[in-house]
């Protein structure tokens, strides 16, 4: 089915116009596309970021903070993180706690705009994969351990089997046949790469 | 009478509106944004012309350059814990490593130089509504300026900013007099 567009005409500021036009030949892409891209992370993101109190912080400087932790602050860190911060960020944006809102929201925390991770997913049938690229060293992989083994445990009451090394967390969660919600993760992925190419310009997850 | 009066004014300047110059273009958007900025623009009382131009001005002047200069998205709660786990001489060694690192970066891949204006610019970003690292404001007597980071982020956030600002303004030879509370800095630079 074709994906519906709304054509609209608007009013812009001069200086805002000559600021895109220029980007767009930087970029080289159109200035419908910028316009576009900008308007879909306003309502896909930057509403919600400021709503729920993000901030911007220079990644190399969120790399250094880890740096200064034991192992033991990471992972108190990480585990308090998952209760409050993961809790309350996909209750805030979802209104649910659900294996579907838990990995949405992991998507969201990886896209382009949020940047905190790269993240990759993958299901096979029988495990849900998910694989999480930090880069903030080595304490930061045990704070991303306990983050994501605290959400899928202790929010949703899985058994997560999770990997670590200095830049990357693996989680494998083998969902119990009975729990699992039929058809949910044979369409989703379908659904996403469909939706992923469908795009006009490419959008991808991940830094 | 005076209501009369103020009628008419409103009357005046209703038909009169004051124009803004503008460009007009034809977008196309995927069809479920317009109706969320439609639904935004109601929940601000502005109009969508507002939000649209709001959101591309974000999008020349910060989202570009942020994305390219490799700032990510933290929860500000996340950063009060993370400062909360820390101790006062790590806060301000970690503010210090920052400004001779990405603090300095910033404002040259920003600016491309780095002098009073630009520095004062980047914290002014940094304190703006789009990175949100703090509330900035910056005042001039005629000899002093005097800058306040407000963070509510508690005392060793304080100690960080005060590192920070202390590394960028003493390295142009201005001295710095910091005052420091648990929610706030606030600065005073001079000759």
């Amino acid at each position: 089915m074709p994906r519906q567009t709304i054509t609209r005409t608007v009013r812009l500021s001069p200086e805002v116009d000559r600021e895109l036009q220029q980007l767009a030949k930087q970029e080289r892409v159109s200035v419908n596309y910028l316009v576009a891209s900008s308007l879909k992370r306003l309502t896909e993101w930057d509403i919600l970021a400021e709503k729920f109190g993000f901030v911007a912080v220079p990644g190399f400087l969120h790399a250094r903070m880890y740096s200064y932790f034991t192992v033991e602050q990471a992972r108190e860190l990480g585990e308090w993180a998952a209760k409050n911060f993961g809790r309350d960020f996909i209750l805030f944006r979802f209104k649910k706690l659900s294996l579907d809102t838990v990995i949405e929201a992991l998507r969201l925390l990886g896209s382009r705009y949020a940047r905190l991770f790269s993240l990759e997913h993958t299901f096979d049938g029988k495990a849900h994969t998910i694989i999480v690229k930090h880069g903030l060293g080595a304490k930061g992989s045990v704070f991303n351990e306990e983050f994501l083994t605290g959400i899928f445990k202790g929010l949703l009451n899985l058994d997560p089997e999770s990997e670590r090394t200095e830049d990357q967390v693996v989680i494998r969660l083998k969902i119990p046949r009975e729990t699992r919600k039929p058809g949910w993760s044979e369409t989703y992925g379908r659904q996403y790469s469909e939706r992923l190419a469908q795009q006009e310009t490419p959008f991808s997850y991940g830094g | 009478m005076t209501e009369s009066l103020t009628e008419l004014k409103l009357e005046v300047e209703k038909a009169e509106p004051t124009r803004v110059p503008s460009e007009t273009r034809t977008i196309r958007l995927e069809g479920d944004v317009f109706p969320k900025l439609e639904e935004l623009a109601e929940q601000e009382n502005v109009s969508i012309s507002f939000i649209i131009n709001k959101a591309l001005r974000r999008h020349v002047e910060w989202q570009i350059y942020a994305e390219k200069f490799g700032f990510m998205m933290a929860f500000t709660a996340n950063m009060r814990r993370i400062f909360e786990s820390l101790t006062d001489l790590e806060a301000r060694d970690l503010g210090r490593q920052s400004a001779e690192n990405e603090f300095s970066e910033f404002i040259n891949f920003w600016f491309k130089k780095i002098d009073f204006d630009t520095t004062v610019k980047a914290l002014k970003i940094l304190g703006s509504e789009y990175a949100r690292s703090f509330r900035f404001e910056h005042s001039f007597d005629g000899s002093v300026h005097t800058i306040i980071f407000k963070h509510d982020r508690g005392p060793r956030t304080s100690a960080f900013f005060a590192e920070i600002a202390k590394v960028l303004f003493n390295r142009l030879n201005l001295k710095v007099d910091a005052v420091e509370s648990d929610q706030q800095l606030s600065i005073i630079v001079r000759n």
